[in-house]
């Protein structure tokens, strides 16, 4: 797993780096942060199962930050549901590859773009593997900002409710948001106190350890209850003029540093 | 109508798992018939309609068939986002059930008045439009969905509306069904000039209205329309000088402005006479038999002019 997942993290995270520079695109950050999440999953048929993109009995990935969506078509583009000359078209006029998530393309299950949306819609994807007797299991990917949505507290006291075991969402919590951290933004601190008092079943994880993603996205689908993994990132994590910048939410980099971003991911 | 509904739910839940019915905690002695016989697939999602339609659309991309109910305002407003992203965007054959429409709670004040929820919903490309006018009428419209799956807003008035349809006719997209007069009060010939256009309830009392003081202007209902059906509705109603359109709705983005858009694209010139209600609406809490008073006032002024003018 790990061998073949650290070569997919910095396949996608060059690739990301790659097509916001293209397109002159926003949110690389954000995509850095979920890369080493994405490459464990796709690297993992036995935690997240990608056979095809709509195979029935795939599990169900979906990525709730839309914004970060070049690290998703990259890590699929990884996964081999799409050559890399389709991707590469990300940002041109009418491509599927638009710069928010697109069910256009192979292997992403919803658009997404306004936060607050996917996790509901996992939880009807839950409730509808549970009556449909299938056993296929649902993944969303949160940001920790778009936390502070309502919609997303409805839904989680719904899955708890409704004790879907079948459902894992994951936090990407690197405490950036569009202006500067999330603690002072508006706190969702302390985070794992509040989801364990609506019903979830919480865990902690070094999002840039792929062993630890991997026993942790393990123990999270083998739970009883629907599970929240708390996953501590570093924003623009593996670019070092990247990391833990709010900037580096809305610059792509010029040329120069994208050779110098490229070179970093790959000497790690 | 409301009953009709969930009469249909029950038969067709029998033979079909995939039908689910979500509500936002609201239906309370309506709803129980469904939720008694398929408890399963019966989800109180609580307070929450944001969550509502989420789940909702979740189900329905994964093949289910959901069914979304609550009052008015609440299942559209509250989550137009949700409904437009994830339902309308995506295609999904969801079914956006609202009661109440119009002031039909108008005792209860401006919060459960739907009245700018047809300018909300037609505006969305996919979604199409249900104004059933009597129980019969939502029957035909689900049997219709259920073999033509999409997105889907089906307003509803409350209970105890008087049947008005003629059962042998079947509906489709943009199709105007002849209500009044009926087949077999046919003894005259109807105007093909003048026509008055009811979506909803109100027809039932347009009907009345037409028959005593200008019995020869037909009256038809609308049934299924929206942005999908445009074209096709345009066609249907360019035989007509004059229409005079009656809702019990704004007139921004509501029926009348719909129909003022369809004769745009035909490119004609026929006269479009709205009957919505006014800015004033707003506020005005009363029952509903009082506050739609002044749609049946202003119609009767208009067809009262019509009649001494063009139709002699």
């Amino acid at each position: 797993m790990t061998g073949s997942s650290i070569e997919a993290s910095r396949k996608i995270r060059e690739l990301s780096l790659r097509l916001v520079h293209k397109a002159n695109a926003s949110h690389i950050g954000s995509a850095l942060s979920i890369a080493d999440l994405l490459a464990v999953l796709v690297s993992s048929p036995e935690i997240c199962n990608l056979p095809a993109p709509q195979d029935p009995s795939r599990d169900r990935l979906l990525l709730s930050k839309g914004h970060a969506c070049v690290a998703l078509y990259s890590a699929l583009c990884v996964k081999g549901f799409f050559h890399e000359s389709e991707l590469m078209t990300y940002g041109d006029d009418f491509s599927p590859f638009m710069n928010h998530a697109s069910h256009h393309v192979p292997g992403v299950e919803i658009s997404t773009g306004a936060l607050g949306h996917a996790l509901s819609i996992g939880c009807g994807k839950a409730v509808a593997a549970r009556a449909k007797k299938e056993d296929w299991h649902t993944f969303v990917i949160l940001s920790d900002g778009e936390m502070q949505e309502g919609s997303n507290w409805e839904a989680l006291m719904f899955a708890s409710h409704y004790n879907l075991s079948n459902l894992t969402v994951i936090i990407d919590y690197n405490n950036l948001q569009s202006f500067t951290s999330v603690d002072k933004t508006l706190s969702i601190s302390p985070l794992d106190q509040r989801l364990s008092s609506f019903g979830w079943y919480v865990i902690q994880v070094d999002g840039h350890s792929h062993k630890d993603l991997y026993s942790k996205l393990a123990q999270a689908k083998a739970e009883s209850k629907p599970a929240a993994i708390i996953m501590h990132t570093t924003k623009g994590k593996g670019v070092s003029f990247m990391e833990n910048s709010v900037e580096w939410h809305y610059k792509s980099p010029t040329s120069i540093q994208l050779d110098q971003a490229i070179a970093e991911v790959y000497s790690q | 109508m409301r009953n009709a509904l969930v009469q249909w739910l029950v038969d067709k839940a029998q033979s079909d798992k995939r039908i689910h019915l979500l509500t936002a905690d609201l239906g309370y002695s309506v709803l129980e018939p469904f939720q008694q016989r398929f408890g399963k697939r019966f989800i109180n999602v609580g307070v929450a309609e944001q969550n509502m339609v989420g789940v909702a659309s979740g189900l329905a991309t994964e093949g289910l068939r959901p069914y979304t109910y609550s009052i008015g305002i609440f299942p559209t407003f509250r989550c137009a986002e949700q409904i437009r992203n994830d339902i309308d965007y995506h295609r999904l054959p969801v079914i956006t059930c609202t009661v109440g429409s119009g002031v039909a709670y108008g005792n209860l004040g401006y919060s459960h008045h739907a009245i700018q929820d047809l300018s909300l919903m037609r505006s969305l490309p996919n979604m199409v439009i249900a104004t059933p006018t009597d129980p019969f009428q939502v029957t035909k419209i689900l049997d219709w969905h259920y073999q033509n799956p999409c997105p889907m807003y089906l307003r509803l008035h409350k209970n105890g509306e008087p049947s008005l349809f003629f059962p042998e006719k079947s509906l489709d997209l943009g199709e105007i069904i002849q209500i009044y007069p009926g087949v077999k009060k046919l003894d005259h010939t109807p105007s093909h000039k003048v026509c008055v256009l009811a979506v909803g309830f109100i027809a039932d009392s347009v009907a009345k209205l037409i028959a005593s003081i200008a019995p020869s202007v037909p009256l038809y209902s609308v049934p299924l329309w929206g942005r999908p059906s445009q074209k096709r509705f345009a066609e249907k109603i360019k035989q007509f000088e004059t229409i005079i359109t009656v809702e019990d709705h704004v007139l921004e983005g509501g029926f009348g402005s719909y129909v003022m858009e369809a004769i745009s694209i035909c490119g004609r010139d026929t006269r479009v006479i709205p009957i919505s209600f006014g800015a004033d609406i707003v506020g005005k809490v009363a029952q509903e038999k009082t506050l739609v008073t002044s749609l049946l006032f202003n119609l009767q002024e208009e067809l009262l002019k019509l009649s001494s003018t063009c139709m002699g």
